[in-house]
């Protein structure tokens, strides 16, 4: 294979990394942890890492890529068909629309910002699902998924950073 | 922190000269893009609530595709979890082991009433001519992932219509009564747990024999619904399938009573939910009573070659 070639499906690779780290996340989700309730209060590790490349690398993360990610999120999930696309595609809109007020901010305002974006997406999520279900459900288990998704913020960012630092330099 | 080393903010895609006909034409193909992906959610939204067969199998489908993925992805988790299993003080090892020993004890003693008990009913049914009882076919699962949240309470499970499931199957473990199979993939199958707000299930209580319908409350205790008024129940009474409607076994203990209160009778579910990596598949089916779904002909032929003792 020519040095091209292979410089170009390097470049790819690495170009996609922001969609695959999403994917990664999405599946993430999924896991069965032996804690007491846990996926209950599991943290929403896609919206963390949709909402990490929004603000730094918005190029490689198509809003279509999110769209196909929160189908598939919802396709394993068993959510209603639509529900995560249809809210992760307006998260994502929104963080790369307004990017200029996070980038380049230190932490605290990037992590203040994501607890803003995750206090709406938690509220529109059980509203939604308190429609779709037909009454009023526990705000609970929303609260608590709040608290542990707004906690992993940093190192959802760091594992994702680091990932942005070492295999996506110049890409 | 996470400062990016080139400052200069980078926008999506290709820069777009502003005020060119190509730049407005991308920037109108880019909201109508946006649009467009907005209005299918929505129809998407709108006909999941339908309940179509073709979306349950897309979704079987996906389910079975990424099943294998999510189970590796889980395995380091279960191993963490096992490694800190293997902690266990001494102490507590024999208190534990106490513990069960006296356990099987009991339940060696419990065997031998069982025995008599079992040879009573034989023969009080053959009086009343009610002919054998159903036990039907069990199978075992692995635990894929959970997929439920805090809206959805379920579970994906490592077998499918080639293994015979079909829908409404019952899903047990050693404590009890789990679930039911309500999506059914080659190789996957998504259990709806019985906590889940969808979950309806026909009870009756174990001693008294009286039947409610158990419902899920997406949390951690379930609700007794259509128990008569100035009906004695007690707190700890065991609550089990009725086997009404002939689609779930009889007698597959569920839970034990928590609350009675003026408004609702709260129910406990038996299964620890922390631990669940193994599950039993009931087959159960009355022939003639309950019919194979028609939207499926690969659970129809996997159903075929059930066989139901």
């Amino acid at each position: 294979m020519s040095e091209p070639i292979q410089r170009a499906i390097d470049r790819a690779v690495r170009r996609s990394f922001p969609m695959a780290t999403a994917a990664v996340a999405s599946l993430a989700g999924l896991v069965t942890v032996p804690v007491a309730d846990y996926s209950q209060i599991a943290p929403a590790f896609t919206l963390i890492a949709i909402y990490c490349w929004s603000v730094w690398r918005p190029d490689l993360l198509p809003l279509a890529g999110v769209f196909l990610i929160g189908l598939f999120e919802d396709l394993l999930r068993g959510l209603p068909l639509g529900l995560t696309a249809l809210m992760l595609l307006t998260a994502a809109g929104f963080v790369q629309s307004q990017r200029a007020f996070v980038f380049g901010r230190p932490i605290t305002v990037f992590w203040l910002v994501f607890g803003l974006l995750t206090i709406v997406w938690m509220a529109v999520e059980w509203m939604a699902m308190s429609i779709l279900l037909g009454q009023i459900l526990s705000p609970e288990a929303a609260a608590f998924r709040y608290v542990a998704t707004f906690g992993l913020l940093p190192v959802g960012a760091a594992v994702l950073f680091l990932v942005q630092r070492s295999g996506m330099q110049n890409v | 922190m996470f400062r990016k080393r080139r400052q200069k903010p980078r926008g999506r895609g290709r820069p777009i000269r502003q005020g060119s006909l190509l730049g407005d034409l991308r920037v109108w193909m880019r909201r109508f893009a946006v649009a467009i992906m907005v209005l299918l959610a929505g129809a998407l939204i709108a006909v999941d609530r339908f309940e179509t067969p073709a979306i349950r199998e897309f979704r079987a489908g996906v389910s079975d595709f990424f099943a294998p993925l999510v189970a590796t992805v889980s395995a380091p988790f279960h191993a963490a979890a096992d490694w800190f299993d293997a902690f266990e003080s001494n102490a507590t090892v024999r208190e534990r082991n106490a513990e069960l020993e006296r356990e099987i004890e009991r339940l060696r003693l419990s065997l031998h009433d069982l025995a008599a008990v079992d040879e009573e009913n034989r023969r009080l049914r053959a009086l009343v001519n009610a002919g054998a009882r159903i036990k039907g076919r069990h199978l075992t699962a692995a635990v894929f992932a959970d997929t439920g949240g805090p809206y959805v309470r379920s579970l994906l499970v490592g077998a499918g219509a080639a293994d015979g499931l079909r829908r409404g199957m019952a899903v047990i473990n050693a404590d009890g009564f789990i679930g039911r199979i309500v999506e059914v993939g080659r190789h996957t199958s998504r259990v709806l747990l019985v906590t889940d707000l969808n979950s309806r299930i026909p009870v009756r209580l174990a001693a008294s024999g009286l039947t409610a319908l158990l419902a899920g409350t997406n949390g951690r205790r379930m609700q007794l619904n259509y128990v008569p008024p100035n009906v004695s129940i007690s707190v700890g009474a065991l609550i089990v399938t009725s086997g009404h409607g002939a689609v779930l076994p009889p007698g597959l203990p569920v839970g034990r009573v928590d609350s009675v209160g003026r408004d609702a009778i709260l129910v406990r579910p038996l299964v620890n939910w922390n631990r669940l990596t193994f599950v039993r598949i009931v087959d159960y089916r009355t022939p003639g009573l309950v019919q194979d779904s028609p939207d499926d002909p690969r659970q129809q032929e996997a159903g075929r070659r059930t066989d139901t003792p």
